[in-house]
Protein backbone atom coordinates (compact mmCIF):
# COMPACT_ATOMS: atom_id res chain seq x y z
CA UNK A 1 0.00 0.00 0.00
CA UNK A 2 2.30 2.59 -1.57
CA UNK A 3 -0.04 5.83 -0.07
CA UNK A 4 0.09 4.18 3.42
CA UNK A 5 0.10 7.69 5.57
CA UNK A 6 2.04 7.40 8.23
CA UNK A 7 0.21 7.19 11.66
CA UNK A 8 2.55 9.18 13.59
CA UNK A 9 1.74 12.07 10.78
CA UNK A 10 -1.83 12.07 10.71
CA UNK A 11 -1.57 12.42 14.79
CA UNK A 12 0.83 15.35 14.56
CA UNK A 13 -1.30 17.29 11.64
CA UNK A 14 -4.64 16.51 14.18
CA UNK A 15 -2.70 17.77 17.28
CA UNK A 16 -1.57 21.33 15.58
CA UNK A 17 -5.78 21.40 14.77
CA UNK A 18 -6.91 20.89 18.06
CA UNK A 19 -4.40 23.34 19.75
CA UNK A 20 -5.98 25.81 16.54
CA UNK A 21 -9.33 24.85 17.72
CA UNK A 22 -8.36 24.88 21.52
CA UNK A 23 -7.67 28.83 21.35
CA UNK A 24 -11.14 29.86 20.21
CA UNK A 25 -12.14 29.91 23.70
CA UNK A 26 -10.32 32.90 24.02
CA UNK A 27 -13.41 34.60 22.60
CA UNK A 28 -15.26 34.46 26.16
CA UNK A 29 -12.40 36.37 28.86
CA UNK A 30 -12.11 38.98 25.74
CA UNK A 31 -15.99 40.39 25.77
CA UNK A 32 -16.22 39.36 29.51
CA UNK A 33 -13.19 41.55 30.52
CA UNK A 34 -14.08 44.32 27.91
CA UNK A 35 -17.52 44.75 29.62
CA UNK A 36 -16.10 44.42 32.78
CA UNK A 37 -13.24 47.28 32.11
CA UNK A 38 -16.62 49.11 30.42
CA UNK A 39 -18.57 49.06 33.74
CA UNK A 40 -15.58 49.85 35.79
CA UNK A 41 -14.87 52.78 33.78
CA UNK A 42 -18.47 53.76 34.49
CA UNK A 43 -18.49 52.73 37.77
CA UNK A 44 -15.28 55.29 38.39
CA UNK A 45 -17.10 58.02 36.30
CA UNK A 46 -19.87 57.81 38.67
CA UNK A 47 -18.06 57.38 42.36
CA UNK A 48 -14.45 58.86 41.53
CA UNK A 49 -13.41 58.84 45.46
CA UNK A 50 -14.23 55.18 45.54
CA UNK A 51 -11.59 54.34 42.79
CA UNK A 52 -9.72 52.20 44.73
CA UNK A 53 -11.95 49.71 45.68
CA UNK A 54 -13.79 49.73 41.83
CA UNK A 55 -10.58 48.81 40.52
CA UNK A 56 -10.12 46.22 43.02
CA UNK A 57 -12.97 44.63 42.48
CA UNK A 58 -13.12 44.73 38.42
CA UNK A 59 -9.44 43.17 38.02
CA UNK A 60 -10.62 40.65 40.67
CA UNK A 61 -13.67 39.56 38.74
CA UNK A 62 -11.68 40.31 35.15
CA UNK A 63 -8.57 37.80 36.32
CA UNK A 64 -11.53 35.06 37.85
CA UNK A 65 -12.99 35.66 34.15
CA UNK A 66 -9.66 34.58 32.60
CA UNK A 67 -9.44 31.15 33.65
CA UNK A 68 -11.02 29.61 30.75
CA UNK A 69 -8.92 31.43 28.35
CA UNK A 70 -5.76 30.01 30.20
CA UNK A 71 -7.21 26.81 30.48
CA UNK A 72 -7.38 26.45 26.33
CA UNK A 73 -3.73 27.90 26.25
CA UNK A 74 -3.02 24.62 28.63
CA UNK A 75 -4.73 22.00 26.47
CA UNK A 76 -2.96 23.95 23.50
CA UNK A 77 0.52 24.44 24.60
CA UNK A 78 -0.47 20.45 26.16
CA UNK A 79 -1.26 19.58 22.46
CA UNK A 80 2.32 21.61 20.76
CA UNK A 81 4.92 21.03 23.19
CA UNK A 82 3.95 17.94 25.62
CA UNK A 83 1.70 15.71 23.00
CA UNK A 84 0.46 12.51 25.54
CA UNK A 85 -1.28 11.21 21.88
CA UNK A 86 2.25 10.38 20.02
CA UNK A 87 4.09 8.94 23.23
CA UNK A 88 0.55 6.81 23.94
CA UNK A 89 1.01 5.67 20.27
CA UNK A 90 4.28 5.21 19.93
CA UNK A 91 3.73 2.55 23.04
CA UNK A 92 1.51 1.13 21.35
CA UNK A 93 3.40 0.17 18.39
CA UNK A 94 6.44 -1.00 19.89
CA UNK A 95 3.87 -3.16 22.37
CA UNK B 1 -13.86 15.31 -8.20
CA UNK B 2 -18.09 15.36 -7.78
CA UNK B 3 -18.73 15.06 -4.58
CA UNK B 4 -18.96 11.72 -4.20
CA UNK B 5 -15.58 11.40 -5.32
CA UNK B 6 -14.57 13.91 -2.53
CA UNK B 7 -16.07 11.06 -0.02
CA UNK B 8 -14.91 8.02 -1.79
CA UNK B 9 -11.35 9.95 -0.89
CA UNK B 10 -11.77 10.75 2.81
CA UNK B 11 -13.20 7.64 3.42
CA UNK B 12 -10.31 5.88 1.15
CA UNK B 13 -7.57 7.55 3.09
CA UNK B 14 -9.21 6.81 6.42
CA UNK B 15 -9.08 3.00 5.36
CA UNK B 16 -5.47 2.50 5.32
CA UNK B 17 -4.48 4.63 8.37
CA UNK B 18 -3.48 2.41 11.43
CA UNK B 19 -6.69 2.80 13.56
CA UNK B 20 -5.10 3.38 16.38
CA UNK B 21 -3.59 6.60 14.97
CA UNK B 22 -7.04 7.33 13.31
CA UNK B 23 -8.61 7.14 17.25
CA UNK B 24 -5.44 8.88 18.63
CA UNK B 25 -5.63 11.72 15.67
CA UNK B 26 -9.40 12.71 15.90
CA UNK B 27 -9.10 12.21 19.82
CA UNK B 28 -6.44 15.34 19.44
CA UNK B 29 -8.98 17.45 17.67
CA UNK B 30 -11.52 16.39 20.19
CA UNK B 31 -9.52 17.66 23.08
CA UNK B 32 -9.01 21.39 20.88
CA UNK B 33 -12.86 21.52 20.28
CA UNK B 34 -14.06 21.19 24.01
CA UNK B 35 -12.26 23.45 25.23
CA UNK B 36 -14.49 26.15 23.03
CA UNK B 37 -16.81 25.62 25.50
CA UNK B 38 -14.48 28.40 27.50
CA UNK B 39 -16.37 31.15 25.61
CA UNK B 40 -19.58 30.88 28.52
CA UNK B 41 -17.62 31.01 31.59
CA UNK B 42 -15.56 33.78 30.06
CA UNK B 43 -18.47 36.47 29.09
CA UNK B 44 -20.45 35.31 32.31
CA UNK B 45 -17.75 35.87 34.45
CA UNK B 46 -16.78 39.09 33.07
CA UNK B 47 -20.31 40.17 33.00
CA UNK B 48 -20.33 39.43 37.24
CA UNK B 49 -17.13 41.70 37.14
CA UNK B 50 -18.31 44.61 35.33
CA UNK B 51 -21.96 44.44 37.92
CA UNK B 52 -19.90 43.99 40.89
CA UNK B 53 -17.87 47.34 40.19
CA UNK B 54 -21.09 48.84 39.23
CA UNK B 55 -22.60 47.90 42.56
CA UNK B 56 -19.28 49.08 44.15
CA UNK B 57 -19.90 52.18 42.99
CA UNK B 58 -23.62 52.66 43.91
CA UNK B 59 -22.94 51.83 47.42
CA UNK B 60 -18.98 52.01 48.37
CA UNK B 61 -19.32 52.31 52.42
CA UNK B 62 -21.00 48.92 53.61
CA UNK B 63 -21.60 48.01 49.50
CA UNK B 64 -18.40 46.76 48.67
CA UNK B 65 -16.97 43.68 49.91
CA UNK B 66 -20.54 41.67 50.14
CA UNK B 67 -20.59 42.41 46.32
CA UNK B 68 -17.06 41.67 46.03
CA UNK B 69 -17.57 38.25 48.07
CA UNK B 70 -21.00 37.50 45.67
CA UNK B 71 -19.52 37.86 42.87
CA UNK B 72 -16.19 35.12 43.51
CA UNK B 73 -19.21 33.18 44.47
CA UNK B 74 -20.98 33.14 41.52
CA UNK B 75 -18.04 33.09 39.26
CA UNK B 76 -16.98 30.54 41.29
CA UNK B 77 -19.80 28.23 40.30
CA UNK B 78 -20.39 29.57 36.74
CA UNK B 79 -16.17 28.01 36.54
CA UNK B 80 -17.85 24.55 36.87
CA UNK B 81 -18.80 24.01 33.16
CA UNK B 82 -15.03 25.43 32.20
CA UNK B 83 -13.83 22.81 34.52
CA UNK B 84 -15.62 19.85 33.57
CA UNK B 85 -14.57 20.46 29.56
CA UNK B 86 -10.69 20.76 31.06
CA UNK B 87 -11.81 17.49 33.12
CA UNK B 88 -12.92 15.79 29.23
CA UNK B 89 -9.93 17.34 27.53
CA UNK B 90 -7.50 15.99 29.89
CA UNK B 91 -9.29 12.59 29.71
CA UNK B 92 -9.10 12.41 26.15
CA UNK B 93 -5.35 13.38 26.38
CA UNK B 94 -3.98 11.57 29.11
CA UNK B 95 -6.06 8.42 29.68
CA UNK B 96 -7.73 8.09 26.33
CA UNK B 97 -10.01 5.36 26.99
CA UNK B 98 -10.38 4.83 23.24
CA UNK B 99 -7.53 3.67 21.87
CA UNK B 100 -7.60 -0.18 23.68
CA UNK B 101 -11.52 -0.48 22.83
CA UNK B 102 -11.93 -2.88 20.07
CA UNK B 103 -14.24 -2.01 17.33
CA UNK B 104 -14.27 -0.10 14.04
CA UNK B 105 -11.33 2.48 13.98
CA UNK B 106 -13.52 5.20 12.39
CA UNK B 107 -16.41 4.87 14.59
CA UNK B 108 -14.11 5.47 17.82
CA UNK B 109 -12.10 8.16 16.28
CA UNK B 110 -15.82 9.99 15.80
CA UNK B 111 -16.78 8.72 19.25
CA UNK B 112 -13.59 11.07 20.63
CA UNK B 113 -14.80 13.65 18.17
CA UNK B 114 -18.36 13.70 19.34
CA UNK B 115 -17.25 13.62 23.28
CA UNK B 116 -15.42 16.84 22.24
CA UNK B 117 -18.21 18.08 20.37
CA UNK B 118 -20.57 17.53 22.98
CA UNK B 119 -18.70 19.60 25.17
CA UNK B 120 -18.98 22.61 23.49
CA UNK B 121 -22.84 23.25 24.98
CA UNK B 122 -20.62 24.70 28.12
CA UNK B 123 -21.33 27.64 26.65
CA UNK B 124 -24.59 28.29 27.77
CA UNK B 125 -24.57 27.49 31.58
CA UNK B 126 -21.10 29.44 31.75
CA UNK B 127 -23.31 32.29 30.25
CA UNK B 128 -26.06 32.14 32.08
CA UNK B 129 -24.44 31.32 35.57
CA UNK B 130 -21.98 34.34 35.06
CA UNK B 131 -25.29 36.68 34.51
CA UNK B 132 -26.63 35.25 37.71
CA UNK B 133 -23.69 36.73 39.84
CA UNK B 134 -23.71 39.81 38.45
CA UNK B 135 -26.78 40.42 38.78
CA UNK B 136 -26.91 39.25 42.40
CA UNK B 137 -24.23 40.78 42.97
CA UNK B 138 -26.06 44.26 41.84
CA UNK B 139 -28.67 42.97 44.59
CA UNK B 140 -26.03 42.54 47.36
CA UNK B 141 -25.00 45.76 46.36
CA UNK B 142 -28.52 47.45 47.06
CA UNK B 143 -29.46 45.79 49.83
CA UNK B 144 -25.86 44.20 51.89
CA UNK B 145 -28.08 42.76 54.47
CA UNK B 146 -30.00 40.60 52.50
CA UNK B 147 -26.98 38.65 51.22
CA UNK B 148 -27.82 35.09 52.52
CA UNK B 149 -31.34 35.40 51.25
CA UNK B 150 -29.82 36.57 47.70
CA UNK B 151 -26.48 33.83 47.37
CA UNK B 152 -29.00 31.12 48.33
CA UNK B 153 -31.49 31.97 45.37
CA UNK B 154 -28.38 32.69 42.82
CA UNK B 155 -26.90 29.35 44.20
CA UNK B 156 -30.12 27.39 43.45
CA UNK B 157 -30.87 29.10 40.18
CA UNK B 158 -27.56 28.77 39.15
CA UNK B 159 -27.64 24.90 39.95
CA UNK B 160 -30.56 24.55 37.52
CA UNK B 161 -28.76 26.42 35.14
CA UNK B 162 -26.04 23.76 35.05
CA UNK B 163 -27.86 20.94 34.11
CA UNK B 164 -27.48 21.03 30.17
CA UNK B 165 -23.86 21.59 30.92
CA UNK B 166 -24.37 18.11 33.28
CA UNK B 167 -25.99 16.78 29.87
CA UNK B 168 -23.31 17.50 28.06
CA UNK B 169 -20.83 15.80 30.16
CA UNK B 170 -22.84 12.72 30.51
CA UNK B 171 -22.94 12.48 26.48
CA UNK B 172 -19.06 12.75 26.22
CA UNK B 173 -18.64 10.07 29.19
CA UNK B 174 -21.26 7.94 27.83
CA UNK B 175 -19.43 8.40 24.03
CA UNK B 176 -15.86 7.94 25.81
CA UNK B 177 -16.39 4.95 28.22
CA UNK B 178 -19.58 3.00 27.60
CA UNK B 179 -19.00 2.07 23.54
CA UNK B 180 -22.64 2.18 22.68
CA UNK B 181 -21.70 2.01 18.96
CA UNK B 182 -20.22 -1.43 18.18
CA UNK C 1 14.52 26.13 22.78
CA UNK C 2 12.35 24.20 25.08
CA UNK C 3 10.14 25.40 28.14
CA UNK C 4 10.16 22.19 30.46
CA UNK C 5 11.35 21.86 33.77
CA UNK C 6 14.71 20.69 33.17
CA UNK C 7 16.32 17.94 36.23
CA UNK C 8 18.89 19.65 37.62
CA UNK C 9 19.78 16.10 39.20
CA UNK C 10 18.73 12.78 40.55
CA UNK C 11 19.08 12.38 44.04
CA UNK C 12 17.81 8.37 45.57
CA UNK C 13 16.75 8.69 49.21
CA UNK C 14 16.32 4.84 50.63
CA UNK C 15 15.88 3.33 47.15
CA UNK C 16 12.99 6.17 45.69
CA UNK C 17 15.04 8.32 42.76
CA UNK C 18 14.06 12.05 43.40
CA UNK C 19 14.13 14.21 40.74
CA UNK C 20 15.31 17.42 41.91
CA UNK C 21 13.93 19.90 39.53
CA UNK C 22 14.70 23.29 38.12
CA UNK C 23 11.68 25.07 39.54
CA UNK C 24 12.62 23.43 43.07
CA UNK C 25 16.01 24.83 43.29
CA UNK C 26 14.96 28.35 42.05
CA UNK C 27 12.40 28.05 44.51
CA UNK C 28 14.84 27.09 47.01
CA UNK C 29 16.95 30.37 46.06
CA UNK C 30 14.14 32.42 46.66
CA UNK C 31 13.57 31.23 50.30
CA UNK C 32 17.07 31.44 50.71
CA UNK C 33 16.86 34.83 50.34
CA UNK C 34 13.90 36.19 51.73
CA UNK C 35 14.89 34.17 54.70
CA UNK C 36 18.26 36.04 54.41
CA UNK C 37 16.53 39.30 54.00
CA UNK C 38 14.41 38.84 57.30
CA UNK C 39 17.04 37.86 59.38
CA UNK C 40 19.40 40.81 58.39
CA UNK C 41 16.49 43.24 58.79
CA UNK C 42 16.08 41.86 62.30
CA UNK C 43 19.39 42.05 63.49
CA UNK C 44 19.83 45.59 62.21
CA UNK C 45 16.63 46.60 63.74
CA UNK C 46 17.62 45.17 67.26
CA UNK C 47 20.89 47.02 67.83
CA UNK C 48 18.74 50.33 67.27
CA UNK C 49 15.95 51.36 69.51
CA UNK C 50 13.23 51.50 67.83
CA UNK C 51 11.35 55.08 67.55
CA UNK C 52 7.75 56.30 67.85
CA UNK C 53 8.52 58.20 64.24
CA UNK C 54 9.99 55.71 62.26
CA UNK C 55 13.04 57.24 59.89
CA UNK C 56 14.86 54.79 57.71
CA UNK C 57 14.89 51.39 57.62
CA UNK C 58 12.22 51.07 59.79
CA UNK C 59 9.83 53.23 58.16
CA UNK C 60 10.42 51.00 54.85
CA UNK C 61 9.27 47.67 57.27
CA UNK C 62 6.59 49.19 58.79
CA UNK C 63 4.93 50.45 55.83
CA UNK C 64 5.00 47.26 54.35
CA UNK C 65 3.71 45.17 57.36
CA UNK C 66 0.81 47.46 57.33
CA UNK C 67 0.15 47.41 54.11
CA UNK C 68 -0.08 43.65 54.20
CA UNK C 69 -2.36 43.93 57.67
CA UNK C 70 -5.25 46.42 55.86
CA UNK C 71 -4.76 44.22 53.23
CA UNK C 72 -5.86 41.14 54.75
CA UNK C 73 -8.47 43.05 57.56
CA UNK C 74 -10.00 44.51 54.48
CA UNK C 75 -10.85 41.65 52.77
CA UNK C 76 -11.55 39.55 55.87
CA UNK C 77 -12.64 41.84 58.01
CA UNK C 78 -11.63 42.92 61.43
CA UNK C 79 -11.39 39.62 63.40
CA UNK C 80 -9.55 37.72 61.27
CA UNK C 81 -6.98 40.05 61.76
CA UNK C 82 -4.67 36.85 62.92
CA UNK C 83 -4.31 35.72 59.39
CA UNK C 84 -2.39 38.45 57.75
CA UNK C 85 1.65 37.15 58.88
CA UNK C 86 0.28 34.37 57.01
CA UNK C 87 -0.82 35.64 54.17
CA UNK C 88 1.46 38.90 53.87
CA UNK C 89 3.96 36.00 53.64
CA UNK C 90 2.26 33.71 51.57
CA UNK C 91 2.20 37.01 49.26
CA UNK C 92 5.49 37.89 49.30
CA UNK C 93 6.54 34.28 48.52
CA UNK C 94 4.40 34.53 45.41
CA UNK C 95 5.56 37.93 44.46
CA UNK C 96 9.22 37.11 43.99
CA UNK C 97 8.49 33.74 42.60
CA UNK C 98 6.10 35.82 39.64
CA UNK C 99 9.21 38.25 39.14
CA UNK C 100 12.17 35.93 39.64
CA UNK C 101 11.48 35.71 35.83
CA UNK C 102 13.76 38.86 35.61
CA UNK C 103 17.08 38.04 37.86
CA UNK C 104 19.58 35.78 35.70
CA UNK C 105 19.46 32.68 36.39
CA UNK C 106 21.72 29.51 36.60
CA UNK C 107 21.75 27.72 33.45
CA UNK C 108 20.58 24.40 33.59
CA UNK C 109 20.32 23.62 29.52
CA UNK C 110 22.25 24.98 26.91
CA UNK C 111 19.55 27.40 25.41
CA UNK C 112 19.71 29.09 22.26
CA UNK C 113 18.79 32.76 24.10
CA UNK C 114 21.35 35.16 25.08
CA UNK C 115 20.56 35.98 28.29
CA UNK C 116 19.69 32.71 30.39
CA UNK C 117 16.91 34.15 32.98
CA UNK C 118 15.35 32.26 36.31
CA UNK C 119 12.57 29.98 35.67
CA UNK C 120 9.58 30.93 37.83
CA UNK C 121 8.94 28.31 39.98
CA UNK C 122 5.10 28.72 39.42
CA UNK C 123 5.49 27.99 36.12
CA UNK C 124 5.31 24.47 37.30
CA UNK C 125 1.82 23.10 38.17
CA UNK C 126 3.04 21.15 41.06
CA UNK C 127 4.05 24.69 42.75
CA UNK C 128 0.70 26.43 42.36
CA UNK C 129 -0.96 23.27 43.44
CA UNK C 130 0.28 22.98 46.11
CA UNK C 131 -0.19 26.61 46.83
CA UNK C 132 -3.77 25.89 45.98
CA UNK C 133 -4.10 22.53 48.42
CA UNK C 134 -2.97 24.75 51.08
CA UNK C 135 -5.63 27.11 50.48
CA UNK C 136 -8.26 24.16 50.11
CA UNK C 137 -7.38 22.39 53.32
CA UNK C 138 -7.67 25.69 55.16
CA UNK C 139 -10.75 26.60 53.65
CA UNK C 140 -12.49 23.15 54.68
CA UNK C 141 -10.85 23.06 58.20
CA UNK C 142 -11.25 26.72 59.03
CA UNK C 143 -15.03 25.63 57.77
CA UNK C 144 -15.12 22.67 60.17
CA UNK C 145 -13.93 25.04 62.72
CA UNK C 146 -16.07 27.24 62.96
CA UNK C 147 -19.38 25.62 61.93
CA UNK C 148 -18.44 21.98 63.20
CA UNK C 149 -18.78 19.22 61.00
CA UNK C 150 -22.44 18.67 61.10
CA UNK C 151 -23.45 22.32 59.94
CA UNK C 152 -20.42 21.77 57.30
CA UNK C 153 -21.76 19.23 55.86
CA UNK C 154 -25.19 20.56 55.88
CA UNK C 155 -23.32 23.70 54.22
CA UNK C 156 -22.63 21.43 50.85
CA UNK C 157 -26.52 20.69 50.66
CA UNK C 158 -26.74 24.28 49.89
CA UNK C 159 -30.17 25.17 48.71
CA UNK C 160 -31.89 21.83 48.12
CA UNK C 161 -30.16 17.87 48.75
CA UNK C 162 -29.85 17.16 45.38
CA UNK C 163 -27.46 19.83 44.95
CA UNK C 164 -25.44 17.94 47.06
CA UNK C 165 -22.64 16.44 43.91
CA UNK C 166 -22.77 19.79 42.28
CA UNK C 167 -21.34 22.07 45.48
CA UNK C 168 -18.72 19.28 45.86
CA UNK C 169 -17.41 19.77 42.22
CA UNK C 170 -17.83 23.41 43.14
CA UNK C 171 -15.74 23.51 46.14
CA UNK C 172 -13.35 20.55 43.92
CA UNK C 173 -12.82 22.67 41.31
CA UNK C 174 -12.01 25.75 43.67
CA UNK C 175 -8.10 24.41 44.50
CA UNK C 176 -8.10 23.52 40.28
CA UNK C 177 -8.86 27.20 38.92
CA UNK C 178 -6.67 28.64 41.84
CA UNK C 179 -3.54 26.94 40.75
CA UNK C 180 -4.55 26.94 37.33
CA UNK C 181 -4.95 30.71 37.00
CA UNK C 182 -1.41 31.15 38.29
CA UNK C 183 0.30 28.78 36.63
CA UNK C 184 -1.47 29.76 32.99
CA UNK C 185 -0.57 33.13 33.27
CA UNK C 186 3.19 32.98 34.32
CA UNK C 187 3.91 29.88 32.07
CA UNK C 188 2.34 31.96 29.39
CA UNK C 189 4.78 35.18 30.04
CA UNK C 190 7.81 32.35 30.19
CA UNK C 191 6.98 30.95 27.05
CA UNK C 192 6.04 34.51 25.11
CA UNK C 193 9.59 35.96 26.79
CA UNK C 194 11.60 33.01 26.12
CA UNK C 195 10.13 32.76 22.25
CA UNK C 196 11.61 36.62 21.81
CA UNK C 197 14.76 36.28 22.97
CA UNK C 198 15.21 33.78 19.83
CA UNK C 199 14.84 36.78 17.45
CA UNK C 200 17.85 38.36 15.85
CA UNK C 201 20.04 40.85 17.91
CA UNK C 202 18.44 43.66 16.23
CA UNK C 203 14.74 42.94 17.86
CA UNK C 204 16.53 42.93 21.25
CA UNK C 205 16.60 46.30 21.36
CA UNK C 206 13.86 48.06 23.59
CA UNK C 207 10.92 45.89 23.11
CA UNK C 208 12.07 43.17 25.71
CA UNK C 209 11.75 45.50 28.42
CA UNK C 210 7.98 46.45 27.63
CA UNK C 211 7.20 42.59 27.54
CA UNK C 212 8.86 42.07 30.71
CA UNK C 213 7.15 45.27 32.65
CA UNK C 214 3.87 43.32 31.28
CA UNK C 215 4.38 39.75 31.65
CA UNK C 216 7.02 39.97 34.23
CA UNK C 217 5.85 43.21 36.69
CA UNK C 218 2.49 43.56 35.72
CA UNK C 219 1.46 40.10 35.44
CA UNK C 220 3.34 38.56 38.10
CA UNK C 221 2.12 41.11 40.75
CA UNK C 222 -1.68 41.00 39.51
CA UNK C 223 -1.58 37.19 39.88
CA UNK C 224 0.15 37.49 43.28
CA UNK C 225 -2.58 39.71 44.12
CA UNK C 226 -5.61 37.83 42.75
CA UNK C 227 -4.15 34.64 44.27
CA UNK C 228 -4.06 35.70 47.84
CA UNK C 229 -6.83 38.01 47.40
CA UNK C 230 -9.00 35.05 46.57
CA UNK C 231 -7.52 32.40 48.82
CA UNK C 232 -8.63 35.13 51.98
CA UNK C 233 -11.55 35.28 50.38
CA UNK C 234 -12.46 31.69 50.56
CA UNK C 235 -11.05 30.86 53.77
CA UNK C 236 -12.81 33.78 55.20
CA UNK C 237 -16.37 32.90 53.45
CA UNK C 238 -16.07 29.61 54.86
CA UNK C 239 -16.06 30.77 58.30
CA UNK C 240 -19.04 32.68 58.22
Amino acid sequence: MENQIDGRALILACSAIGAGLAMIAGIGPGIGQGFAAGKGAEAVGRQPNAQSDIVRTMLLGAAVAETTGIYGLIVAIILLFANPLISRYMDLLNK
Amino acid sequence: MDVQGIIDFLIGWMENVDPKALVLAFSAIGAGIAMIAGIGPGIGQGFAAGKAAEAVSKNPEEGARPATIVMLLGSAVAETSGIFSLVIAVIILFANPLVNKEGVGIVLAASALGAGLSMVAGIGPGIGQGYAAGKSAEAVGKRPKLQSMIVRTMLLGQAIAQTTGIYALIVALILLFVNVLK
Amino acid sequence: MDFSNHVVTTVNLFGFELWITESMVNSWIIMGILVLAAVIIRIILQRRTLQAVPTGLQNVVETIVEMLDNFTVSTMGEKHRNFGPFYGGMFIYILLCNLSGLLPGPKYVESAGYIQFMRPPTADVAVTLALALITFFMTQGYGIKAKGVKNWAKGLTEPMWPLTPLNVIGELANPVSLSFRLFGNILGGTIIMGLYYNLPWFALVGIPAALHIYFDIFAGVLQAFIFVMLSMTFVSSAME
